[in-house]
């Protein structure tokens, strides 16, 4: 029986719920349009997929961020864990408050900032050093590691204070070095909150169209700076069937990952 | 101090990974992450000139070889002179906070409805907010253009059962933007918020009932209370961003909709007026510098509570 | 008995600041070689970081430490002879049994086949054959305490440092899981240091105490002489429940004090040697050391006050009466319930208290 609370809380959800999917759901429909006049229907076709991997632009953008995306995501990993574990474990060194400021401030940084302080630092190096000779792929990396790190950092820390330090002492206790202890104690427990890092850092870069337009240069385009170009003209038949693959890609991810957490927990249980 | 950190005679040497594993990131983010700020504030006192890159030098090499600094506050004269760009930034903070506002209204019941649902049912629920958080942020703004927009669906819809005879103006307003915020940054709102009300103990409401609350004033006096905290971490982490936005507005807004962070983009771009640009961006830093500081203020609080 | 076995772990002058906070100052303390040693004190008196020290996972600011006479002082703690049980026995979640019992011989480049059969010795030891392929997270608490214990004796160290061992623990399992710790204590002559705010713990286990508070130790000594001849106001309050009545000095003269005590009806005699400069004093007497009857005491020669039962507690096993006296003190009396019959004194009832001489202590500060 559904009292009066119940039923707020219902329709809340149902409201909620309908609210985040249904512009989803339009789009992912909409892609199967035929007609040009993307809300016109014209019956059921699959021709924009069609022209979607015939297009050059497309598949090279495509490229282009799933290279950028990974390489960002291996190194903000590894150095994202550095900060994290620096913020964890190490209380004191010469400069932490520093170090701490410069961590966090990504997370809150407005991308325009970002984009617009690293392009005018990456034109400044390369006035005075010569480096980077050109921008494009190699700037737009690095800028993504820069901000992917410290996401990594934030999860990496959260991850290991909730970790016992008693655990890193005890193996310690039982004759481990410390870096012996990182490697069978630490690393081991903060591996599932690595992955998920690795993840968010591949989709943050995957995702980001600011700071990519600013630090890139000519002929590097990435995905997003491609549908933006694009979808800024207006609504664009084949931007629908490249949004219902990357919904269905991420979706079918994040579901796998839900459901393999979920079974570890019940086996663990 | 930690265990971990011992100096000990026999460990200096085996400390030196720990120099390594501070310097990495440390290195890092000094040079690509403080370094461009401050030559953002470096640009900010420059004059624009036609060349490559835009700028004046900072260092003026004299003829008799020693440096002379060249410094000019034009650039943020001109942004307190042109009211332009006072206007922008006003119209930044209220478009931010209305959409934040909208944001909370929307999220707390839905978070609040999640934290109430039985277990199996709580996770998927908890999934499926997520799921919108991982899909590009591009293509859920661009998924209401085409729902917005004149020959649209909610147009096509009001005009098909005839509450209306002329199509409404709603892509390329502010409304629009609105949307697309409320929409963006939902998921930002909903996940502090759950995570405060699911720890909110059931026998605090149970107690305040036996004592003659009825079910809302229970709410009003037990749970709206203790869910503060997350109410300011949800609000912040949409306020911040929002503040700084440009995809929504470029996409949605119309002509009219003047947000600082597409002034910044537009005047970096198209007008290639780098110093102004860095000038706004300093502006716009300084507008952010207490939500951020307050933010990290309340975040390092309650990482510090969770490990007591 | 030799001198390093006599003074097998010699704590000498230790000190320990955290910023501004003395946690542990300048602490002196010899124990004996296989002894069950308990640090008994409330959170906060620094009972946890001197272990810490001893493990080697907190530096001291001042003092030294040796063990058997070789300085631990800056030795790192994966050099020492020395393993730790901690207090949430900070098993690894991610290992096996096994893998968490065999871990310290790993480290030490032990072969398989030994390990093998030690930690299926040890498994044996703490009664947990067929254990070795669970997780942790899928033991109960009396077994994670017996894993924990089990890969912290598996080196066989010197010394074996234990944190509240049985705080985790309900107390049925608590007081069956304390007899099996001096069993294996016996059984393998290792010394044991245990840390403890459970006095009953601590009275049950240990060969020697120390009462630690605020960074010192305040007595230490055998559970019986610590419970019976207390140093202080503090320790005889800490350990176990007493009277604490207050007393004025009236005549000190070699070798005896005379204080008036209001509470037990007149002046009291004791033989002390030192002088005391006070002139207030406190006699205690322990709750189980008073005589509750409804009649006089045959015995006139013993002293006693009357008074009337205003409150009283059944325990099963014994009672405890709180009286006020005809001075209108309260004391308090427990009586062991020897007989199956109903509670012969209750509320209200007049009663009449006596006691040994022998069982008054006079305590200062």
């Amino acid at each position: 029986m559904l009292n009066q609370r119940s039923r707020f809380i219902f329709s809340a959800l149902c409201f909620g719920f309908a609210f985040l999917y249904i512009p989803i759901l339009l789009v992912i429909i909409y892609s199967f349009n035929d007609s040009r006049l993307v809300t016109v229907w014209g019956g059921w076709s699959v021709r924009w997929y069609v022209e979607l991997f015939n297009n050059e632009n497309v598949l090279n953008a495509a490229l282009l961020s799933f290279q950028i995306a990974a390489i960002t995501a291996t190194f903000a990993t590894i150095m994202g864990t550095m900060a994290g574990f620096i913020m964890a474990r190490i209380k004191k060194f010469r400069g932490r408050m520093l170090f701490s400021g410069m961590i966090a401030s990504p997370l809150v940084m407005p991308e325009v900032i970002t984009g617009l302080s690293l392009l005018l630092l990456f034109v400044s190096l390369q006035n005075s050093i010569g480096w980077p000779a050109s921008r494009g792929m190699n700037t737009i990396t690095i800028a993504h590691i820069t901000f992917s790190m410290a996401y990594v950092a934030v999860i990496i820390q959260s991850r290991l204070t909730e970790v016992n330090e008693s655990l890193e002492e005890a193996a310690m206790d039982l004759g481990a070095r410390p870096l012996r202890v990182l490697w069978d104690i630490t690393l081991p427990i903060i591996f599932p909150a690595m992955v998920s890092g690795w993840l968010l850092s591949f989709t943050l870069s995957l995702d980001d169209l600011v700071i990519a337009s600013f630090v890139s240069g000519p002929g590097a385009t990435t995905l997003p700076m491609l549908i933006f170009s694009k979808v800024r003209l207006g609504v664009s038949p084949d931007i629908n069937a490249l949004a219902t693959i990357l919904i269905v890609v991420v979706t079918l991810g994040l579901c796998i990952a839900a459901w393999i957490t979920s079974r570890q927990n019940r086996s663990a249980r | 101090m930690s265990g971990l950190l011992v100096k000990t005679n026999n460990s200096i040497r085996e400390n030196l990974w720990r120099y390594f594993i501070v310097a990495i990131p440390y290195i890092w983010l000094l040079l690509f992450f403080l370094a461009p700020f401050v030559i953002v504030f470096k640009i900010s006192l420059a004059d624009p000139i036609i060349a490559q890159p835009p700028f004046t030098p900072f260092f003026n090499e004299s003829s008799d070889g020693g440096f002379s600094i060249y410094t000019t506050f034009d650039n943020f004269l001109y942004l307190f002179q042109d009211s332009l760009y006072f206007v922008t930034y006003l119209n930044s903070v209220k478009l931010a906070f209305i959409a934040t506002l909208f944001t909370l209204l929307i999220g707390y019941p839905i978070a609040y409805g999640i934290a109430r649902s039985p277990q199996p049912t709580r996770n998927i629920l908890l999934l499926l907010v997520v799921i919108p958080f991982w899909i590009s942020f591009l293509l859920r703004v661009y998924s209401w253009m085409g729902i917005l927009k004149t020959n649209g669906l909610i147009n096509g819809f009001l005009l098909w059962l005839g509450v209306i005879d002329q199509p409404l103006e709603l892509l390329y307003t502010d409304t629009a933007v609105y949307i697309g915020m409320v929409y963006s940054y939902l998921p930002y709102m909903i996940l502090p918020l759950y995570a405060n009300l699911v720890k909110l103990d059931i026998r605090l409401l149970e107690a305040a009932s036996d004592l003659g609350a009825k079910k809302w004033q229970g709410f009003i006096d037990v749970t709206l209370p203790l869910s503060i905290p997350g109410i300011i971490a949800g609000c912040l982490l949409v306020f911040i961003p929002a503040i700084g936005e440009y995809v929504i507005p470029a996409l949605l807004g119309g002509a009219d909709t003047l947000m600082i962070g597409r002034v910044l983009f537009d005047e970096f771009f198209l007008n290639r007026d780098w110093p102004v640009a860095s000038a706004v961006a300093i502006v716009l830093l300084l507008l952010l510098v207490l939500p951020i500081v307050y933010f990290q203020k309340k975040q390092a609080q309650e990482t510090s509570e969770a490990a007591a | 008995m030799t001198s390093n076995e006599e003074n097998f772990i010699e704590i000498k002058g230790i000190s320990k600041n955290f910023g501004e906070v003395v946690a542990v100052d300048n602490v002196d303390l010899a124990i004996k070689k296989g002894e069950l040693f308990s640090i008994l004190g409330a959170s906060g008196s620094g009972k946890t970081t001197l272990l810490r020290i001893l493990a080697g996972l907190e530096i001291p600011s001042q003092g030294s430490i040796l063990i058997d006479g070789v300085d631990m002082t800056s030795m790192a703690p994966y050099d020492r002879p020395v393993n730790i049980m901690f207090q949430n026995y900070a098993l690894f979640p991610h290992m096996s049994v096994f893998d968490n019992i065999a871990y310290g011989l790993k480290k030490e480049g032990m072969d398989k086949e030994s390990i093998q059969e030690k930690v299926e010795r040890m498994l044996a030891l703490v009664k947990l054959e067929g254990y070795e392929n669970r997780k942790p997270n899928q033991l109960s608490g009396g077994q994670s305490q017996r894993v924990a214990l089990a890969r912290s004796l598996i080196k066989e160290p010197k010394v074996l440092l234990l944190d509240e061992p049985m705080a985790a623990l309900d107390k049925k399992l608590r007081q069956s899981t304390q007899f099996e710790l001096m069993d294996i204590h016996d059984e393998l002559g290792i010394t044991f240091v245990i840390v403890t705010h459970d006095q009953e713990e601590a009275m049950t286990l240990s060969d020697r105490i120390a009462i630690m508070e605020e960074g010192h130790f305040v007595q230490i000594g055998s559970p019986n002489l610590i419970y019976e001849n207390p140093k202080s106001k503090f320790v005889a309050d800490f350990l176990g429940n007493i009277n604490l009545l207050e007393a004025k000095i009236t005549e000190q003269n070699d070798g005896q004090i005379v204080v008036d005590c209001a509470a037990l009806g007149g002046e009291l005699k004791f033989n002390q040697t030192e002088q005391s400069n006070a002139l207030e004093m406190t006699v205690a007497l322990r709750p189980e050391k008073v005589m509750i009857e409804k009649s006089l005491p045959t015995n006139d020669e013993q002293k006693h006050v009357k008074g009337i039962v205003e409150d009283f507690g059944y325990f099963g096993n014994l009672s405890i009466y709180r009286v006020r006296t005809e001075s209108g003190h309260i004391i308090q009396v427990s009586k062991q319930n020897r007989d199956r019959v109903e509670q012969s004194i209750k509320w209200e009832d007049e009663v009449y208290l006596s006691w040994d001489n022998d069982s008054l202590m006079l305590l200062g500060e």
